[in-house]
């Protein structure tokens, strides 16, 4: 759904093909939202068949002639009601790891054996959240000494989607020390 | 083996204390070392020895055993005045409740650890203003605390940590009472002016987010480094 409103939201500024809508559409999410091809064309089809796209062919000498696609006053319509209207229902909460505590404490796993399970995964995400702060760091950095290619307000909207990541990372860490405790606490109650 | 590059050494560091009639270990068997100029996080639950080891490292208490030596000093073997001598000029702390002086101007909170040297008062004060100039404050010097954010309370804080350029900087939850945009400036000040003045910086805290402007991060738990390749122990579970 979000792809759909992505690409007309970047074929409203100007018409685009394929290959140029995939890559703004991975520059504007600032790298963390890959597409393929396949995705970026069936949406296209989709926005066609409905109306909310066109397409026009742009013959090139030498080169497989291109198909252009531009936004339609349907389009247009269609992408400003997605935007004055928020999500109706929160982002599903997937994970492997739930997968894997449950099916941990449904097979009888030792105590340590969850335990460490969780000790690594918060490795993963402190590392995770180390490089990101280093994507940030450069990402300022290249802010401060004009290299970044985009304007200001780029910048701001590609720092906040690092921080969007950095925040579910940190989620993600302190549920894991949560865990930790808890089972902890929980071991030690057994015992005695 | 003692490597002159570790600006922090701790080798075998054991800390107990004694609860009514009970010995707790806050810390066993704890090595570690921070090489010059190197930002460390310490992560750890509550009650896992992070402050202990702070305090250790500033010389703010003594071990139960084990080699600890900081700055080039043996702090284990120094008496009382050495250890006060160390604390003023080797270490600099910035804390989780700022512990600034509520009567003083930003400008006087900052200048103080170099007033109670032997440096005059216009040296201090100069240095004080510049320091905080660095840290983005040039309009805030004569404002006391009550009238300060908790950001710019904790950049006087730092400000005050550097006054007397100590070469090691240890920060005790330093994000902990201030919100995501407070404390990313806070941090993103603290790692560059220690990069900038090549400072070692050793950090405790629950922060993740702090956490990760460190070179590395070091966990603690139940005393024992949980993450650390010199001392890599298994936490016994009962």
């Amino acid at each position: 759904m979000s792809v759909k409103y992505g690409l007309l939201g970047i074929l409203a500024k100007k018409p685009q093909h394929g290959y140029e809508l995939k890559r703004t559409f991975e520059q504007i999410t600032g790298g963390f939202w890959e597409l393929n091809y396949g995705q970026i064309y069936q949406t296209l089809d989709r926005l066609e068949t409905e109306g909310l796209v066109t397409f026009s062919i742009e013959h090139e000498d030498n080169v497989p002639d291109k198909k252009v696609y531009a936004i339609t006053n349907h389009g247009q319509d269609a992408l400003m009601d997605w935007l004055g209207n928020p999500s109706p229902r929160p982002r599903p909460l997937r994970d492997e790891l739930f997968i894997r505590l449950a099916v941990m404490s449904n097979t009888q796993s030792s105590g340590s054996a969850i335990l460490n399970l969780l000790e690594c995964h918060q490795e993963i995400y402190l590392e995770k959240m180390s490089e990101l702060t280093r994507a940030k760091k450069t990402l300022r950095q290249s802010v401060e000494d004009a290299s970044f290619e985009g304007t200001a307000s780029e910048a701001v909207m590609e720092e906040l989607l690092i921080d969007a990541a950095l925040f579910h990372a940190e989620a993600d860490v302190r549920w894991l020390e949560h865990c930790e405790s808890k089972l902890l606490a929980f071991q030690r109650s057994q015992a005695n | 083996m003692i490597d002159a590059s570790n600006e922090i050494f701790l080798e075998d560091v054991t800390k107990m204390f004694t609860r009514g009639r009970q010995q707790v270990h806050a810390l066993r068997s704890v090595s570690l070392r921070v090489r010059r100029g190197e930002f460390v996080a310490i992560m750890g639950p509550s009650g896992s020895g992070k402050t202990t080891l702070l305090q250790l490292i500033g010389g703010l208490d003594s071990v139960t055993s084990g080699v600890i030596r900081v700055a080039g000093q043996h702090l284990d073997q120094l008496d009382e005045a050495s250890l006060a001598r160390y604390r003023l000029s080797s270490v600099g702390h910035v804390f989780q409740f700022f512990n600034l002086m509520p009567t003083l101007t930003a400008l006087e909170n900052t200048a103080l650890p170099l007033l109670l040297s032997n440096a005059s008062r216009k040296q201090a004060l100069e240095r004080a203003e510049a320091l905080l100039v660095e840290l983005n404050l040039a309009d805030r010097l004569d404002h006391v605390p009550s009238e300060l954010s908790g950001g710019e309370l904790q950049r006087i804080s730092m400000a005050r940590a550097l006054m007397t350029d100590p070469p090691v900087i240890l920060a005790d939850e330093p994000t902990g009472t201030l919100d995501s945009y407070a404390a990313e400036e806070v941090m993103r000040l603290l790692s560059s002016m220690a990069e900038q003045k090549q400072k070692t910086l050793l950090m405790v805290t629950h922060d993740a987010k702090a956490a990760a402007y460190a070179d590395r991060i070091v966990r603690l738990k139940e005393g024992y480094l949980a993450t650390e390749d010199t001392a890599r122990e298994t936490p016994v579970f009962h």
